[in-house]
Parts: structure tokens; sequence; C-alpha cells
């Protein structure tokens, strides 16, 4: 982690120097995450290529009023939410009016009955996209980035305790949801 | 608890998505390639309206400083009359050329 930071430091640096081409380590090492997080926020893979797009352009304009010595990464995602939190607002959608049910019938102790097999990694995209964007958000940069509270609270804008309530409900709901989809898949199978 | 907790962060630690585009990492190098062109190419633009100004006001201040009424029109100097000619000519085509540039959508994004 220190030494991605370390690294980052060596870029910023030539970047800041007139060196564009230096952007280009940036946009290899943060493409992923920044497509996943987009994605988490708007849920389609087309227009989330294109949010993470404006978000390496806006941080490229913004290069020269970024802070050294603060961590890239968390700047950069930032953007990201922002972009991504825009183009959500743009598009209006009501995403899963089933939102509301699938939040109170899953109890706090399920967390003891979860395993995960490595073929289900689809299955876990898809729920995530299910979600709601803030807690798909918020369980992708905990649990992707290994980030802490004070890191999301910082990327997404949401007070400390909002973050911890997010966490919370976001892990009952993602089980259950991933429950019902599991329960859909053995029934196709079944068939 | 912790256990399935621990379970449960490894298997979201899996859903990382893979950019879908490989030509993703070009096509963000070349449009930051074009927005740099686009960016001195704007500077340039500033640069010229800013000469275009001071030109006109310095043409501005030639044609009228000097006092036509204490001459006769049949007095005035050959050489001031093709001096306002060619400042009025080439107003107008300095005038026409920033016009283009002023509607020319791209730089009014850029602008922006």
């Amino acid at each position: 982690m220190a030494n991605n930071q370390d690294q980052d430091l060596v870029y910023l640096k030539k970047l800041k120097g007139g060196d564009d081409s230096a952007f280009r380590y940036f946009i290899k090492t943060y493409q992923d995450m920044a497509f996943t997080i987009a994605v988490s926020i708007v849920k389609d893979d087309f227009i989330a290529e294109e949010v993470a797009q404006d978000a390496f352009l806006k941080a490229y304009k913004n290069i020269q009023l970024f802070n050294i010595q603060s961590a890239f990464k968390t700047w950069f995602y930032a953007i990201v939410v922002n972009e991504s939190l825009l183009r959500f607002k743009k598009l209006k959608k009501d995403f899963l009016s089933f939102s509301d049910t699938y939040d109170y019938d899953v109890p706090d102790n399920s967390f003891e009955d979860f395993s995960c097999e490595n073929d289900d990694i689809e299955l876990i995209n898809s729920t995530l996209k299910l979600m709601l964007p803030n807690e798909s958000l918020v369980l992708r940069l905990y649990y992707l980035e290994e980030g802490s509270i004070k890191d999301i609270h910082t990327i997404t804008g949401f007070s400390v305790p909002n973050v911890k309530v997010l966490l919370h409900r976001a892990r009952k709901n993602m089980l259950n949801i991933l429950q019902k989809q599991k329960k859909i898949k053995l029934l196709h199978n079944g068939k | 608890m912790e256990n399935s907790d621990s379970e449960f962060a490894k298997a979201l630690g899996k859903s990382r998505l893979k950019m879908p585009n490989s030509n993703f990492e070009d096509m963000v190098m070349s449009k930051i390639k074009r927005e740099a062109e686009l960016k001195s190419i704007l500077q340039n633009i500033k640069y010229a309206f800013l000469f275009f100004s001071a030109f006109f006001l310095l043409g501005l201040y030639i044609t009228t400083h000097i006092d036509l009424q204490k001459a006769f029109i049949k007095e005035i100097p050959h050489q001031l009359v093709i001096f306002q000619a060619l400042f009025v000519l080439c107003f107008l085509m300095q005038a026409d050329f920033f016009i283009t540039i002023i509607k020319n959508r791209k730089i009014k994004q850029l602008s922006e």
C-alpha cells in the first residue's frame, strides 16, 4: 500500500513537472477501481466507462491543485464518486422499487451462515448491481480497498456515523438479495 | 461471527470489476492530448484577442486624434485616407475572424 503511494508520488512529481505521459501510470493503476466505483453508482457498464473517462480527465485538469502530501487514491476516488453522482442525477433513474422491503427481514446474525464459493463472483457483482448506489459503493470501498471509515467519509462526503450505519445496512441487504439470487439460481438449475 | 465476516470480506474482495474496454488507457491519453492542444489554441486566441483590442484602440486613437476640423477635406493628407481605409479593412476582417471563433462550439465548450 505504502509502496503504491510512493510510486504515486514519483509519477505525480513527473506530471506536475509537465510530463503528461506520466498520467498513463495513473490510468493503468486506477482504471479498474474507477470503473468499479462508477458501476456501483450508475449501475450500467457503458455509462460507468464514460464516467471513469470523465473522472480521469477532471483529475488531469486539476492535478496542479492537488496537494502532493495527500493520498492521490482518496482524492481521485472522490472525483469518481462526484462524477458518478452527477451522472446518476442526470439519469434520474428510479432504482429498485423493492429496496424498501428487503431491508427488514434479515436478522442480524445472518453473517454466521455466510459462505461464498469462488464461482459466486458473478452472483456477488450482480447482487451489488441490484443494491442501492450508496450501499454498494460503501461496501466496495470498505472491502475492496480495505479503506477505513474515515477514508470512506473523505471520499463520499457521508458523515462517519452515516458510513457506519450504511455499512451495517448494506451488509444485511446484500445478504438478503444474495440469498434470493441463490434461490433463483437453484430453481433455474433444478429445471 | 468473525469467521463469517471475514468470509464476507473475502467474497467482496473479489468484486473488483475489470475495465471492459482494453483501449481505455489510449482513449483517455488521446483525449488528454487533444485537450492540451485545444488549450494551447485557446491561449493563442486569447493573445490574438488581446492584441486585436489593443491595436483597435490604438487605431481609433490615431484616426480620431488628428484634428480634422482644422483641415479642409481636400487638404487631408493622402496617407491618412489610406491608413483609415486599411484600418477599417483590417478591423472588418479580424472582427469576422473573431465572430467565427466565438461561434465555434468546441472552443466554446473548452472555455466553459
